[in-house]
């Protein structure tokens, strides 16, 4: 059963700024966010059912990370840019690092990423979940979230060492 | 040791989830006060200016990008017409399935032989912004004018544009000699900041002795445009399509629309 109009609207004007925030936070580039914000509530307009008992929020952020997943997943594999945040300033503690940079690394390395550590890495970094809190959402072991972490880590390694200049 | 090790979370200790103080601020029906985040959020300087600077954002996002216009874009659709079937209906309707399906086939068959770069190509994304002429002939009052018909000297013509958000609007033309000419707004800032949605532009301009083609441009934009650098682009555009406003459908810049427009003699 679709959503109708009025609840449509209602939860645009609810969420749409949560929703783009975090399409752009994912994929990167403004005007992909905007594509990405379309198609999630045609999805949400579409399967409104699914729903159901859950608060809004979530839902659309799952519709909204499934998503944008779907459209890493067709961009080539590249490596961090070279004006990624860590140019010049990689040998600082990035733990220094403002959160929008933080959020520009993490959405540079999940383009890179599979599937599952993408789902695990939003999560901890975008949401700011505890181990325990990305255990029950992702529904898996506390051990599964810190071994994906670890490759998604790993991943980022990767990506840095090729982005460095001989 | 790598210094992506140091890629913590940013979430201190003791504070709620990005997650949580989000739903917080956006959800209606989130109270504060009763359960958990709430209760920190009413005690914490920090959480509760977080709150508030996402509800001041989503207030700013609302008014850039009203709800009714977003909704409008993904749901509405032309309705088709139909009409109720009866009996007496059946010879002439078979003549029309018929006819139909002969028109059908001349139509798909004239458009496989007019070669792919005649056809009809859909952006997905924001839609486009849409800019549309508006005639006063003689004194009329103006009425929307179909851009293939010819304009003469002395005819007013007044702008309308269809944005899907607010934004910086600047409205300027290439003749077939390349000319720039600057329409709206006519003087002053060298843009203006319009409300989405779909509005007449303030002033109009009245056509001079110039006989010949001209293409109009409408250029959005987020952020202010200034004339001096639409003027290089434009120029830059007309070079690359060979100095031929026909072709500029190829060169067009990013981020416009544009209308070609015929302007000759009585």
């Amino acid at each position: 059963m679709p959503l109708s109009r009025e609840k449509l609207q209602e939860y645009y004007a609810l969420y749409g700024f949560a929703v783009r925030r975090r399409c752009e936070r994912l994929l990167g580039c403004s005007s992909e966010a905007d594509d990405a914000l379309q198609d999630v509530f045609i999805r949400a307009h579409r399967y409104g059912e699914t729903c159901r008992g859950e608060t809004p929020l979530p839902w659309l952020y799952r519709i909204a990370d499934h998503h944008c997943f779907e459209v890493l997943r067709k961009r080539r594999p590249v490596a961090l840019q070279g004006d990624s945040v860590l140019g010049p300033r990689k040998h600082e503690n990035l733990a220094s690092l403002s959160s929008p940079e933080r959020l520009r690394l993490v959405g540079q390395v999940l383009a890179a990423c599979k599937e599952p550590l993408r789902e695990v890495a939003v999560l901890y970094y975008v949401d700011e979940m505890t181990q325990e809190e990305v255990a029950l959402v992702a529904r898996c072991s506390r051990k599964t979230v810190k071994e994906r972490l670890a490759r998604f880590l790993e991943t980022a390694r990767s990506l840095l060492a090729a982005s460095e200049v001989p | 040791m790598s210094t992506i090790e140091y890629l913590d979370p940013a979430r201190a200790a003791d504070h709620p989830s990005a997650r949580d103080l989000e739903c917080l601020a956006f959800d209606p029906e989130a109270a504060h006060g009763g359960d958990p985040v709430g209760t920190h959020v009413d005690g914490c300087r920090r959480c509760l200016e977080t709150v508030e600077r996402l509800r001041a954002e989503r207030r700013a996002f609302l008014i850039r990008r009203p709800a009714a216009a977003f909704v409008s874009r993904i749901l509405d659709v032309k309705p088709g017409r139909f009409r109720q079937w009866n009996r007496a209906d059946f010879p002439a309707s078979l003549l029309t399935a018929f006819g139909a399906a002969a028109l059908a086939l001349v139509v798909v068959t004239a458009f496989m032989l007019r070669g792919a770069d005649e056809g009809v190509v859909h952006f997905k994304g924001a839609m486009v912004p849409r800019l549309g002429l508006l005639l006063s002939r003689g004194g009329s009052k103006a009425a929307p004018l179909d851009a293939r018909m010819p304009l003469f000297e002395g005819d007013v013509l007044r702008f309308e544009v269809e944005l899907p958000e607010q934004a910086h609007v600047f409205i300027a033309s290439l003749d077939s000699q390349g000319r720039f000419s600057r329409y709206f707004p006519a003087r002053g800032a060298s843009n203006a900041l319009l409300e989405g949605g779909q509005q007449v532009v303030p002033g109009s301009i009245v056509l001079d002795d110039f006989v010949g083609e001209e293409r109009v441009f409408l250029f959005t934009s987020p952020a202010p445009l200034e004339e001096s650098a639409l003027r290089q682009t434009l120029a830059e555009a007309y070079e690359r399509a060979g100095r031929t406003l026909a072709r500029m459908d190829a060169t067009r810049p990013p981020a416009s629309v544009a209308i070609l427009i015929h302007k000759g003699r009585r």
